[in-house]
């Protein structure tokens, strides 16, 4: 094969393929992993091909597991009565992370964006609708990004909660904490006017 | 570098690298084009949430080849000025109006006409207006600026439509006139109807949407539109 291009060569352009590496960094990859971390190098080669193999969707939250259920879904003490819906992965860690919420999750992994081509099916709405109606949910929190696309998605994922009458919930947007009022753009100003909380003596 | 500056809308925005946004611009007198904000995504203090579609923004950009490099943007109009806040089936149709500018207006192309009816729809969208009315406009008012006018008034063979009459339409060329009951055909006066910006009564809503769906069907190309699949459940 005497038209195959070197090892060296390949390595670089397969570097590639994580997200914002260019050809100049990813030569810089190569040649540290060669000169300097071989060791790291075998480690992260073996991991890589594991994870690939064996990490998949979550049967019922979409979020990455290596098990057919995720911890969190497989977890007898969560509260099954409620469900956060997230966009990402990442965004169901900050949830667990920074808050007390003891219910259950399910990922979307992504959000309706007909223009970029994804509609409902692509964002596994259908097998949401299909959790909906087994009638353990009671209550539906609606985590997805404050954009035009995550607002879209909660609409129509509300939409379609009311046919299975459960209540659902948005999670609130506003000024941030620690914020200054002057610094706030007038869209979100606006919104957390709007939605104003009365305060309980 | 010289630097150009006009009224646009956002038409569509994807992440770009760590922190940068590419996006799909349509301006006032320089038409629609792609440009590169850089680091908008990672800025603080809402210059992410500023570059969202549906809201008329001031921009200076730069760049002579296709993609251009946004360098400054702001929210367009007074503080005053009524802002669009687009919310539930009425977003559906600010994504359904944005696919159709982005898959048939072509780039580099200005149509200050099409920008003042593009908003004009917008603000009809945020208020109170009828939905499908402000859409069969928008329909008609883009295949128009494009030069592709839907002739609602007059056959193909120069008669004048009549309100009793039946019409077929033939790949968005024109009305003929054929019997009651044919497939696919539209009465008189939902046509006249529509040429004067409502609809005759509630069986011309559905025959005029399904009349635009076949003309801009032939313009797409085969080519479906994604955002119509939102429109499912309200159905």
């Amino acid at each position: 094969m005497a038209d195959q291009k070197p090892l060296l060569r390949q390595l670089i352009e397969a570097l590639r393929v994580l997200p914002s590496v260019g050809p100049k960094s990813a030569q810089r990859m190569a040649y540290h992993l060669l000169e300097r971390n071989r060791e790291g190098g075998r480690v992260l080669a073996s991991l890589m091909l594991r994870a690939m193999d064996d990490i998949q969707h979550c049967e019922r939250c979409r979020d990455l597991c290596e098990t057919p259920l995720c911890k969190l879904c497989a977890n007898p003490q969560r509260d099954d009565s409620r469900l956060c819906i997230v966009e990402m992965p990442v965004d169901l860690q900050m949830i667990e992370q920074s808050t007390a919420y003891r219910g259950r999750y399910f990922v979307l992994g992504g959000r309706l964006s007909p223009l970029d081509g994804i509609g409902p099916a692509e964002i596994g709405l259908d097998k949401l609708k299909r959790i909906l109606a087994v009638g353990e949910v009671e209550e539906l929190i609606l985590a997805t990004n404050p954009t035009v696309e995550g607002e879209a998605t909660a609409h129509y994922i509300s939409d379609m909660a009311n046919g299975f009458a459960i209540e659902v919930s948005r999670i609130a947007h506003g000024v941030p904490l620690g914020g200054e009022l002057e610094f706030v753009d007038s869209g979100t100003l606006a919104h957390a006017f709007a939605d104003r909380k009365k305060i309980t003596p | 570098m010289p630097i150009a500056s006009d009224v646009a809308y956002l038409l569509h925005r994807r992440a770009h690298g760590n922190t940068s946004l590419l996006v799909d611009i349509f301006s006032l007198n320089h038409g629609r084009f792609p440009a590169i904000a850089k680091g908008a995504r990672a800025a603080k203090r809402g210059a992410s949430g500023l570059l969202q579609p549906f809201s008329p923004l001031h921009m200076d950009w730069s760049g002579n080849g296709e993609v251009k490099t946004l360098r400054r943007f702001e929210r367009a109009g007074d503080t005053t000025s009524r802002r669009i806040a687009l919310e539930g089936v009425r977003l559906y149709c600010g994504f359904y109006i944005n696919e159709l500018l982005t898959c048939l207006l072509p780039r580099d192309d200005a149509h200050a006409g099409l920008f003042g009816f593009y908003q004009q729809t917008l603000v009809a969208l945020s208020g109170n207006d009828d939905i499908e009315l402000a859409l069969r406009r928008f329909e008609l008012g883009l295949l128009d600026q494009l030069g592709h006018r839907v002739n609602l008034e007059t056959s193909l063979d120069g008669e004048p439509l009549v309100d009793a009459g039946h019409y077929l339409f033939t790949s968005g060329a024109g009305a003929l006139a054929c019997k009651a009951g044919t497939a696919g055909a539209c009465r008189g006066c939902t046509l006249l109807s529509l040429a004067r910006g409502e609809f005759a009564d509630a069986e011309a809503r559905g025959e005029a949407k399904h009349l635009l769906r076949r003309i801009l069907g032939y313009h797409l190309d085969g080519r479906s539109l994604k955002s119509r699949e939102l429109f499912r459940l309200t159905r």
